[in-house]
């Protein structure tokens, strides 16, 4: 290979990482670019084929993981023949090869104790448990034939946010700031909000894993500054900050122009960036401005003890308020342009104390999921921001324990719904089986929506990949189906 | 001494290891025609270069100035020697110079004295400090065990001990091989070189409930071969996990004959330690308030009503249940199973339910060198293994060391593809030097600190960053050398260099167990449910190569500036720039008392002109004087910090604090200070230059 070649390839085919890392002259302007966000003269980042592209229908995502596997059968999957079943051992055929955690095959059919009832235009049964999602059917596409492989809570995590059960792989959201770069000039493209309750996997959900770090999600503090030293130490007043980064400006500036390296152009951008997050991100979590109206939609300083005695124990509430928050932060975000929020909920393992447990956590997310979804509906933001909703797994129809108030891990089917962003209102897609066991028809796999929420951003899974350790990954590996009914 | 010790420590001839592989992997390699493949051809010395520049101090040089000769190209000049000295003690041993050693070293510096300060660094004991970095991340070295638990993996930091001791002694790439792939293996090993087979132990490991422990063991071992995979050949084995790898020659059976070296160890072997003293203490801590906490249930026990007895005693059943452990230090290393041996396997599509055909151990078929030996059974083991990789006729293992160093002290390897030597690496430009410096390695008893040395003298090393005109048009990339790179320090040095500025960075004790400086209350609870503890902050001010590793919450002030997961192997680390990178530097209140010392620094040091001050600072932050420029900007600085300050003499003692010198006055402190964090915030602070 000559220099020349060398170079090309260098620049054509080497790895996305190795350019935005690399020390070379040229890489200023694109870094530059990619720090602010914005899009510059070719849309397109660095290392991506316009291949990759086809018409996008959304432009955020919220994704709400109710983390732990939520119960489909008491939530969003009637099933009333597990009624007449009930008590007995599921048949030997459907247990015979599966590999389950916890929960014992011979464990008794336990049908649900919630009223299902069809609701709004498009009849979408939802249970008693969630009726402020109810009041919001016609916007939801609930898919009832999910499927993952695996039975644990971690590797059920990295599945469905990094479409491979490894650590160390990136997460959908670093996926689509990788293919798309983020809308916002003055905060982080990705961002996780936790309801004051740790994630199994931590930082792994929402890792960057081999893309370039500046895909990570932005993990926002539950106290204190949202992001780490947001604010200038004690005693640098306004005035000194300011007065500093004139200072950075003018010896950077001169640094830049005798080495002749533009990358100190992008430290620069980086300090500016900084110091525009300094001012945008303590309005972003102000919520001084939004209406009484809208708190209370969204239940953020909500009491609670209308609905269940338990309620009241301060954990719960105070989860249940931290949710709340987090899904009017999430819409804030979206008409910020933050790419991608994700917000987490849960324990949702209920393998004991299903039912006290299970009411706390509906009565935790249905307020506010529903008041999200109304409030994205009326500011217009719905059309082009894809709301995603599911667990990393479902729950068993059979009972767990011998109090028969708890179900095991199922990752052969479950439910979960999305809106927006694309996708079809007031539409069921895919069934279990009357057992709630299997799917019946038209399953959707983990890596079926991946696809298809690459698809909805305008991205083909095929072809959005990285090279990394010698070969081209993509979030669907080698697999994943768009879920082409579903889209609208 | 070193290479005698190696001698008798090797096992059996070379040539007698090597008969044996023919008859373990008769099938023949999937892509023997690949093996025109650059990296796989043998390692000859190419020859000089006939015609070499002025300027050329070694063969790299040449090699180099040929290169460039093709595209009409002039090396850069040297680099100032302020820089020099800086990109020296960064290199080497991860600090910047102090303030004396720069004026030692002076402005022009003799051959001489370059030579002994690059001989000094390398015999420094932070030599092995900084060069650890690079291979925990290729060891994937961790302090947790990763996965849901994550639990605390608490004498993981005596392999890095041992990996610092090694590195600083020098120890010769081979022998620092055999010793970490089979140690244990050699006749009569040593406590260390048992203890060095620890590298294997930093797999990452599930403790969840409902996992299959047969499952955990063979993840162990798919990790432990697809890492050697990585860190000795520079090869993606790991796709042969579940197919023929799609481009290399590594069929799916050669996987689980590689796979086979390792799947006949011991589950879980430790090396027990004498305990150390903050152990001990430690444990009588929470011994005594165990005791203290136990017998006010027992009084309690005593007082209550009978109605309330039964409840207490459950207590007390449960805290005795919770008696601390007297401390037995650990570290995890790799032993053989002495009883019958386990079978190895194919396994189909890599699912270790879906046992195919047995496999027995051996190399890679299209790898191995010598098949003139005579049939044999022998079972081969890890120290076979060994001995083939640091065979001098394997030809990816020196190659792919020797572009490490070299990456190490360029921040870009001669290799475009650090991660992948394999077909789909592309042949790189130098491929002569790449091969002439993995002979002279080879040949030089496989010294790092050799090879350093000689990288250190060429001129090559010692040119300028300055990007030039002719550089931009001919040489945009820097693929052909013809200037140094200046690029983002490694996250951990990042931190050293901010302390050590400071002079408040602790280095006298090397080694040692792991510290967790502070974390934001928030982050502070890890799944499933225990809290980052953080140390004494005297702790705190260690190296940065010191600082725990916890697998699922990488400590927010090392992933910021990139530092890897530690899952996997890493060959290069991303070198990233983000407005979060700013804001830490900016604004963490832990830097402060870094500008504060350098603040005192220069205000007592006796020379109350504003101009020398600016001096000072530049030299204690940067290592080089300031410019006229640069003077000047300072000067504009100076006068609006003070002004600010005098009219907010509330704010100037919040930020700077009571003076601890009566001369001091706050005001003066505070705007000095400020100078000082404008100064570290420039870009060139946590630049390599």
């Amino acid at each position: 290979m000559t220099t020349h070649e060398h170079r090309q390839w260098q620049r054509e085919s080497i790895s996305r990482r190795t350019f935005l890392s690399g020390i070379s002259g040229s890489l200023g302007a694109a870094a530059f670019q990619h720090l602010l966000g914005q899009d510059s003269a070719s849309p397109l980042p660095l290392g991506i084929s316009s291949r990759a592209l086809t018409p996008a229908r959304a432009k955020s995502c919220i994704f709400i993981f109710l983390a732990g596997g939520p119960s489909q059968v008491d939530m969003f999957d009637p099933k009333p023949q597990l009624k007449r079943y009930e008590g007995s051992q599921l048949p030997d055929s459907l247990i015979e090869n599966h590999r389950f955690a916890f929960v014992k095959p011979d464990g008794k059919i336990l049908p649900s104790r919630y009223r299902f009832a069809p609701h709004g235009q498009s009849g979408i049964e939802v249970s008693e448990l969630l009726p402020y999602i109810a009041g919001v059917t016609d916007e939801l596409t609930v898919i009832r034939s999910f499927q993952t492989d695996t039975v644990n809570h971690l590797p059920g995590h990295l599945l469905l946010n990094t479409g491979q059960a490894l650590v160390g792989q990136p997460s959908v959201g670093s996926w689509l700031l990788y293919g798309l770069g983020s809308e916002s000039q003055n905060l982080p493209g990705y961002v996780v909000l936790t309801s004051k309750q740790p994630v199994r996997g931590g930082v792994g959900n929402w890792s960057s894993g081999f893309l370039p770090a500046q895909h990570q999600g932005v993990s926002f503090l539950n106290q204190g500054d949202p992001v780490l030293h947001l604010t200038p130490p004690p005693g640098i007043t306004a005035a000194a900050q300011e007065a500093s980064l004139e200072g950075l400006r003018k010896l950077n500036e001169h640094q830049r122009v005798a080495t002749g390296n533009e990358e100190i152009g992008a430290r620069l951008a980086a300090y500016e960036m900084a110091f525009k997050m300094q001012a945008s991100t303590p309005e972003l979590v102000d919520l001084s401005k939004e209406s009484a109206h809208t708190l209370a939609q969204y239940g953020v300083d909500r009491q609670g003890k209308e609905f269940f005695p338990d309620f009241v124990r301060t954990p719960s509430r105070d989860i249940a308020r931290t949710f709340s928050k987090n899904c009017l932060l999430a819409r804030r975000m979206v008409e910020r342009g933050v790419r991608f929020v994700s917000l987490y909920h849960g324990d949702w393992d209920q393998h004991f104390s299903l039912h006290q447990d299970l009411q706390t956590n509906c009565l935790g997310i249905d307020q506010p999921i529903a008041a999200l979804i109304q409030d994205l509906k009326q500011r217009g933001l719905l059309e082009s921001t894809l709301v995603v909703c599911m667990g990393e797994f479902g729950r068993t129809s059979i009972a767990e324990g011998s109090k028969k108030d708890g179900r095991g891990h199922h990752p052969l089917s479950f439910s979960g719904f999305l809106a927006g962003g694309g996708v079809k209102g007031g539409f069921v897609h895919g069934q279990s089986d009357d057992l709630a066991w299997d799917v019946a028809k038209d399953p959707v796999h983990v890596h079926d929506l991946h696809a298809t929420m690459l698809h909805l951003f305008g991205l083909d899974h095929e072809k959005l990949t990285y090279r990394f350790q010698g070969r081209d990954f993509r979030l669907t590996d080698v697999y994943g189906d768009i879920v082409t009914p579903i889209l609208a | 001494m070193q290479s005698k010790g190696r001698q008798q420590n090797r096992l059996r001839p070379l040539g007698l290891v090597l008969l044996c592989w023919l008859s373990m992997t008769v099938s023949v390699s999937p892509r023997a025609e690949d093996s025109t493949h650059w990296a796989f051809q043998p390692i000859s010395r190419p020859d000089l270069p006939s015609i070499v520049g002025a300027s050329a101090r070694n063969p790299i040089d040449g090699f180099i100035q040929a290169g460039l000769k093709t595209r009409k190209l002039a090396p850069s000049p040297p680099a100032p020697a302020s820089a020099l000295l800086r990109r020296l003690y960064l290199d080497l041993v991860g600090m910047p110079p102090k303030p004396h050693e720069i004026a030692q070293f002076g402005n022009n510096p003799p051959e001489e004295t370059i030579r002994k300060t690059v001989d000094r660094l390398l015999a420094s004991p932070h030599f092995g400090e900084r060069w650890a970095l690079p291979w925990l991340d290729l060891a994937r070295y961790g302090d947790s065990h990763g996965y849901e638990r994550d639990e605390p993996r608490r004498y993981a930091w005596m392999w890095r001990e041992w990996l610092i001791n090694a590195i600083n002694e020098d120890k010769p790439y081979d022998q620092f091989t055999i010793e970490q792939i089979a140690g244990d293996l050699l006749p009569n090993p040593s406590f260390e070189q048992i203890l060095a087979t620890g590298f294997h132990r930093h797999s990452p490991y599930n403790t969840a409930g409902g996992t299959d422990r047969e499952e955990l063991r063979v993840n162990s071992i798919i990790d432990r071969v697809n890492t050697v995979g990585s860190v000795w050949l520079g090869l993606s084995i790991g796709c042969a996990q579940c197919h023929d790898h799609k481009y290399d020659p590594i069929s799916q059976k050669d996987y689980y004959q590689l796979f086979a070296f390792f799947n006949d160890e011991v589950d879980d072997s430790t090396l027990t330690f004498p305990t150390t003293e903050k152990e001990q203490k430690d444990y009588e801590r929470r011994l005594a308030k165990h005791g203290v906490i136990l017998e006010s249930l027992e009084t309690q026990f005593e007082a209550a009503p009978d109605n309330q007895k039964r409840e207490i005693e459950v207590q007390i059943k449960r805290h005795k249940k919770r008696t601390p452990t007297k401390p037995a230090s650990a570290a995890d290393v790799l032993k053989k199973r002495i009883e019958k041996s386990r079978e190895s396997y194919v396994f189909g599509s890599g699912d270790f339910r879906n046992k195919k055909a047995p496999v027995k151990a051996a190399v890679p078929g299209a790898l191995q060198f010598d098949r003139h030996g005579q049939d044999s059974n022998e079972t081969l083991n890890r120290l076979d293994l060994a001995e083939w990789l640091i065979d001098s006729r394997n030809p990816l293992v020196a190659r792919v060391e020797v572009d490490r160093i070299w990456r190490t002290l360029f921040g870009e390897g001669l290799v475009a593809t650090p991660e992948d030597f394999g077909t789909r690496s592309p042949e790189p430009i130098q491929i002569d030097l790449l091969d002439w410096m993995a002979a002279w390695f080879v040949e030089h008893d496989w010294s790092r600190k050799a090879l350093i040395r000689l990288i250190t003298q060429s001129a090559t090393y010692r040119q300028s960053t300055t990007i030039t005109t002719a550089n931009r048009e001919l040489d945009e990339t820097n693929a052909l050398f013809s200037r140094q790179n200046r690029y983002r320090l490694q996250a951990e040095l990042v931190r050293d260099v901010n302390l050590a500025t400071g002079n408040l960075l602790r280095t006298e004790s090397i080694g040692g167990w792991s510290f967790r400086p502070a974390l934001p209350e928030s982050m502070r609870n890890l799944p499933p449910n225990y809290r980052w503890e953080h140390d004494v902050e005297s702790e705190w001010l260690r190296r940065g190569v010191y600082l725990w590793v916890q697998r699922n919450m990488i400590h927010p002030d090392l992933k910021l500036f990139d530092k890897p997961e530690r899952v996997a192997a890493c060959a290069a680390r991303d070198r990233t720039n983000t407005p979060l990178q700013a804001l830490k530097q900016w604004n963490d209140p832990f830097n402060v008392p870094i500008y504060r010392s350098v603040a005192q620094s220069i205000l007592s040091d006796g020379r109350p002109d504003l101009r020398s001050r600016i001096e000072t600072l530049f030299l204690t932050c940067l290592s080089r004087p300031p410019e006229k420029a640069e003077i000047e900007v300072l000067e504009e600085q100076h006068a609006r910090y003070e002004s600010i300050y005098r009219s907010h003499p509330s704010e100037a003692k919040t930020w700077a604090g009571e003076s601890l010198e009566p001369d001091i006055a706050t005001g003066e402190l505070a705007t000095w200070m400020s100078l000082a964090r404008l100064v570290i915030n420039l870009d060139e602070f946590i630049m390599r230059p």
